[in-house]
């Protein structure tokens, strides 16, 4: 197969980028989108053409959530429920002309070509997504029974893979589904219940500050979500902030 | 070098409780003087910072991502041993035990696996209330499935993400000591070298991998958790960054690399399909609980096959061979993964093989049949999803293709009881030692094994260290030894470097990739599955030829002050070409078979591994003398005083 | 001066509470305006009429209901400022995502509205303001306008515009109030069309009812 590509090149994080266009063929329809991209980078290195295109991956099969490429127009590309290193050229069709763009939102500035800085998700998970145990000192593990539903669904909420998707499609750059899945997948287990204001209060504050936008229901987060988490743990965060407002704990 | 694995005294089972009643501990307002650096965030590096943040040490935790939750340990798939018997089905510490140490074929530690064993439970209740979702029943208790290499169901799982659901329960409680100011994390930052003063580990140089700078950062103690170096073979399951440059650069100041030959190959992962492959993508072991594996009986059906002529679902029962099933009925398709992998190679190099000649079946239709389709997607749907991803075919209707491939490595920094390495003041946890699953490890205890590192051994034995330092004042990252250690990580960048020059004619000069991928060739193909002395003496010969041409024309773009993921590669695979001269000379020196490791010389006649125990058991731990230059081996002989050694027999 | 901080889900919410009071207060609207539909010369409506232009309640009522609307449309500018500002450079390839449509027309919905409202007050509250010249006698001053085609057609286009506002308003309402399930989340959508439709329809039958002169 032979692709027309318009990749988004930007030296650092301070300098002006711009699209590059590189034409590629000889590209086998089995091959992962990221396969081609490094047979691309084969290319421009033995050619000397260009500095190989920068882009985060790592565990290449779905769960690490390094990877995230705004493919013609959507996170991790033309196919649902995946990340982009699942993306297979195969969904693509001979001749296709691609445009790869790095993830944007003010939260997630670029560091080079595709490669963005995603560490503001670790200082909302900071700020509060978890729940405050020190090794030892807990009880056995069937001490409390949970429901299997309830279990289930916080298994649900807890896949979330961290890889940003969900700002990068929304047209606010909101990071409510981020939040939604981590507050709902602890608030859904007892364990979980006891800081439920609290953490809901403190990640919020801190997806504000941060600059995330806010929900406007548009769900292009939830069609995007590699992991398919639902829209409804968005509600259950309202939910929870609305209960954190008249929360006995605060002070 | 003198190996002391300072194994306390008395009964096995009482070991690990008289050492911590007898350890020495260090009082909280001396904790916070004390600097601890932790390399590495996975289970093993998140679980242990989180631990000594929450203890009260000042805690620099550092990963090459851009977040801590990104590390390897995440993408494991099928689940966590742990002896809590909740199943009822005689499970005990014992009994994980000793299918830990048969698992390993007796080439493990006793001691170490006991107290492994031992508080594989306290990791469950742990985790449980991190809130991590493990998979219930509908009474509401935790649920159980069974792994290879074991006759009880004792893994817990959640869905096919049990490692991804552990590390984030690390990463949280992680989270919260950072929060807390307690432990400072420093993400893409990749550690170069370690800094040895007066014969003691105390500091580390970093690069910082957003704009090259090299940073040095001092403590009184450093701690190894940078997982293993299956990327030595180029394609294998685990991630693209993962890489044994960390403890590779500790075993050049001095730490013994023990038992570096013992890789782990899978049997379950999706068959490689072309040249421009980067990974191989793993299939839970736990499918294997209801998948049968199986292969033509008949060779003409197998070329038909391979041919595109016939289709596996049209073969009938009596033409298929369960060969696992047929070879091993006592524990069928859940032998461990060794048996399982070499019985696969054996099968294809016969002839018998399927798709590209290189690939087994793994057929659910028989599960599907019994369970029905609905209760095999709730168990597996989201690994035949991913595999029909891969693959475009539908694992419901047409069986999977699997081959085995380079998983786990089991060797590693050499560590005595305390995980304390040869340097004193370097600790090393998870897979980055090679402490507790001797020559091949049981599915579903790699996660047991970095969490109890983490949670429950590290938090005491460094303590133990620690307390000797007191006295020593806050280090501060100077000094001759810090100069030295950070100049010579530039030389060696320039060095990488340098054939890049505008007057290096461009023609000649190749890629890093292309070379790791020639590496790993060599690898696989001379030191991977089956290994003979003839084999490895290639193999020596060719990573030496490789080695010398990568130096000529490796190409590496860009400069070192800049993101350059290039030039983090090629530092990389220069420390590969050393480990692999250790692994392939590791191989050539044990002649015997165990686990992992298979001399084709040394097999029964129905072709399964044949121990020597007379001559080899112990532990081989590699001193490294320079470049180029073999390594001396020390022994560290293994003595099993409550396990009765016998046979590994499956059958 | 501290001023107390509005965290973002806090003012989405606001917006929704806003919204549903003003859904409800369409209805009120919607139902009273059915009398015009009557041939009694008016005595009906200009009797609501009357009983709306003089009662201190009900002036309570028209404040809060101002307040209402200006914090609406304040709140959602003050959140679309933000949101814009959460993604400095935006993309080159447009969106390709599954996405709800009502979500991106609700701020171009918002904006008309705000317009034909105005038109809409020009004809009838301004009136009676005093701020513009016109007929006081609502139930005449409906009936006048409401057979002028290029109006009445006005308003069934802004009944449109308001449809769309309220069907997207109305599920998303409960999704920010918290209130969303996959198990009912479709039910709620069905409602709000049916709640959409049905107030639209009413304020459309008087304006379809007059022009044909029923």
């Amino acid at each position: 197969m032979r692709f027309t590509l318009h990749i988004w090149r930007q030296e650092s994080a301070r300098a002006k980028g711009h699209f590059e266009t590189y034409a590629i063929d000889n590209i086998s329809a089995d091959c992962s989108f990221l396969e081609m991209l490094d047979q691309l980078n084969e290319r421009l290195i033995n050619d000397r053409i260009a500095h190989p295109v920068c882009f985060d991956n790592d565990c290449r099969e779905g769960i690490c959530g390094m990877c995230g490429l705004y493919i013609n127009g959507r996170p991790h590309g033309n196919d649902d429920g995946i990340t982009t290193c699942q993306l297979h050229m195969r969904k693509f069709k001979d001749g296709d002309d691609i445009w790869i763009e790095p993830w944007r939102a003010k939260a997630f500035p670029v560091i080079r070509d595709l490669v963005v800085d995603r560490s503001a998700f670790d200082k909302i998970i900071q700020a509060g997504g978890y729940i405050s145990t020190t090794t030892g000192g807990v009880p056995d593990a069937n001490a409390i029974p949970i429901p299997k539903h309830q279990a289930d669904m916080a298994m649900d909420a807890a896949a979330c893979i961290g890889c940003g998707a969900c700002v990068a499609a929304c047209k606010n750059a909101s990071a409510m589904l981020f939040v939604g899945a981590k507050v709902s997948h602890l608030a859904l287990l007892p364990q979980g219940k006891i800081e439920a204001a609290d953490r809901v209060r403190k990640m919020v504050a801190k997806m504000d500050e941060l600059g995330f936008g806010s929900c406007t229901n548009t769900y292009a987060c939830e069609a995007e979500c590699p992991k398919l988490i639902q829209r409804q743990d968005i509600s259950r965060l309202n939910r929870h902030w609305i209960g954190s407002l008249f929360g006995r704990d605060r002070k | 070098m003198k190996l002391d694995s300072k194994i306390p005294s008395g009964p096995l089972a009482e070991k690990w409780t008289n050492y911590k009643a007898s350890q020495k501990l260090v009082n909280p307002a001396n904790k916070r003087k004390l600097d601890i650096i932790v390399v590495g965030t996975g289970l093993a590096g998140a679980s242990a910072a989180a631990s000594l943040g929450a203890m009260g040490f000042n805690v620099d935790i550092f990963c090459i991502q851009d977040s801590p939750r990104r590390a390897h340990s995440i993408a494991a798939q099928g689940g966590i041993n742990a002896a809590k018997n909740y199943q009822n089905d005689g499970d005990s510490v014992e009994r994980l035990f000793r299918d830990t140490i048969k698992g390993g074929d007796y080439r493990a530690r006793e001691a170490n696996v006991y107290r492994l064993a031992e508080v594989s439970g306290a990791i469950i209740d742990q985790c449980v209330a991190q809130g991590v979702p493990f998979a219930r029943d509908y009474g509401g208790l935790l649920d159980n499935r069974s792994f290879g290499g074991a006759q009880v169901s004792r893994t817990f799982y959640a869905k096919g993400q049990t490692g991804q659901q552990l590390l984030l329960g690390a990463y949280g409680a992680l989270s919260r000591e950072i929060a807390r100011g307690t432990v400072k994390l420093h993400t893409r930052c990749e550690m170069m070298d370690l800094v040895v003063v007066d014969g003691r580990a105390k500091g580390i140089i970093v690069r910082n991998l957003v704009n090259g700078d090299l940073e040095r950062y001092a403590a009184h103690a450093v701690v190894l958790a940078t997982g293993g170096y299956g990327n030595l073979y180029y394609l294998s399951t685990n991630a693209m960054n993962s890489n044994g440059s960390a403890a590779w650069v500790c075993h050049r100041k001095g730490a013994a690399f023990a038992n570096p030959c013992y890789v782990q190959i899978h049997p379950t992962c999706i068959p490689v399909h072309g040249d421009y492959q980067s990974k191989l993508t793993l299939m839970s072991e736990s499918l294997r609980n209801d998948g049968r594996i199986w292969v033509p009986k008949k060779k003409e059906d197998a070329e038909a096959i391979r041919a595109g002529k016939l289709r596996p679902t049209d073969l009938r029962e009596e033409d298929r061979d369960y060969y696992l099933e047929r070879r091993y009925p006592a524990f069928g398709n859940l032998v461990p993964r060794d048996v399982a992998s070499r019985a696969a190679k054996e099968r294809c190099d016969a002839g018998y093989g399927v798709g590209t000649g290189y690939a087994v079946y793994l057929d659910f239709a028989d599960a599907i049949q019994r369970l029905g389709r609905k209760a095999i997607e709730e168990k597996y749907g989201n690994l035949f999803q991913m595999y029909q991803k891969i693959t475009d075919e539908n694992p419901y209707e047409t069986p999977m293709m699997i081959y085995p491939a380079i998983h786990y490595t089991m060797g590693g920094l050499w560590v005595d009881y305390e995980l304390q390495t040869t340097i004193p003041g370097l600790f090393a946890a998870g897979e980055a030692n090679f402490s507790d699953h001797g020559a091949n490890r049981l599915g579903a205890s790699a996660l047991m094994q970095g969490l109890a590192d983490g949670y429950f051994v590290l938090p005491y034995t460094l303590q133990n260290y620690l307390a000797n330092q007191i006295n020593v004042g806050k280090i501060k990252p100077e000094g001759a030894e810090f100069d030295e250690a950070e100049r010579s990580v530039k030389t060696r960048i320039d060095r990488l470097l340098s054939n890049s020059s505008p007057l290096t004619p461009h023609s000649s000069l190749l890629t890093v990739d292309h070379f790791h991928k020639r590496l790993g060739k060599i690898m696989w193909e001379y030191c991977g599955m089956a290994r003979s002395a003839e084999s490895l003496a290639q193999a020596k010969q060719l990573v030496t030829e490789l080695e010398e041409e990568f130096w000529k024309s490796v190409f590496v773009p860009g400069s070192a002050n800049e993101f350059n993921p290039e030039l983090e590669k090629a530092y990389r695979l220069e420390d590969y070409f050393e480990l692999a001269q250790l692994v392939i000379a590791d191989a050539l020196h044990r002649e015997e078979s165990c686990g992992g490791h298979f001399r084709t010389e040394h097999q029964t006649e129905d072709g399964e591994t044949l121990r020597d125990d007379e001559r080899f058991m112990y532990v081989a731990a590699w001193e490294y003398q320079g470049h180029g230059k073999p390594e001396t081996m020390e022994k560290e002989p293994l003595v099993y005083e409550h396990i009765q050694i016998s046979k590994r027999n499956y059958k | 001066m501290n001023i107390p901080k509005i965290h973002s889900i806090s003012k989405k919410i606001l917006v929704a509470l806003l919204g549903a009071f003003l859904s409800i207060f369409l209805l009120f609207h919607a139902s009273a305006n059915l009398c015009i539909l009557r041939h009694d010369g008016g005595a009906w409506y200009n009797a609501f009429c009357d009983f709306m232009g003089t009662n201190y309640v009900v002036k309570v009522f028209e404040i809060i209901l101002l307040g209402t609307f200006l914090l609406h449309i304040g709140l959602t500018i003050w959140l679309a400022i933000t949101n814009k500002l959460a993604r400095p450079k935006g993309y080159h390839k447009p969106q390709r995502s599954k996405t709800h449509t009502g979500s991106k027309l609700q701020v171009w919905t918002g904006i008309l509205i705000i317009v034909c409202l105005f038109l809409h007050f020009m004809d009838f509250y301004f009136v009676k303001l005093g701020l513009f010249d016109g007929n006081l006698n609502f139930y005449e001053q409906a009936r006048e306008k409401f057979q002028i085609t290029h109006i009445a057609i006005c308003y069934l286009v802004f009944f449109v515009v308001v449809w769309f506002h309220m069907r997207h308003g109305f599920a998303a309402m409960f999704q920010t109030l918290g209130l969303y399930n996959y198990k009912y989340g479709k039910a709620i959508e069905v409602i709000g069309v049916i709640y959409a439709t049905v107030i639209c329809l009413m304020f459309a039958a008087v304006v379809i009812g007059v022009y044909f002169g029923l």
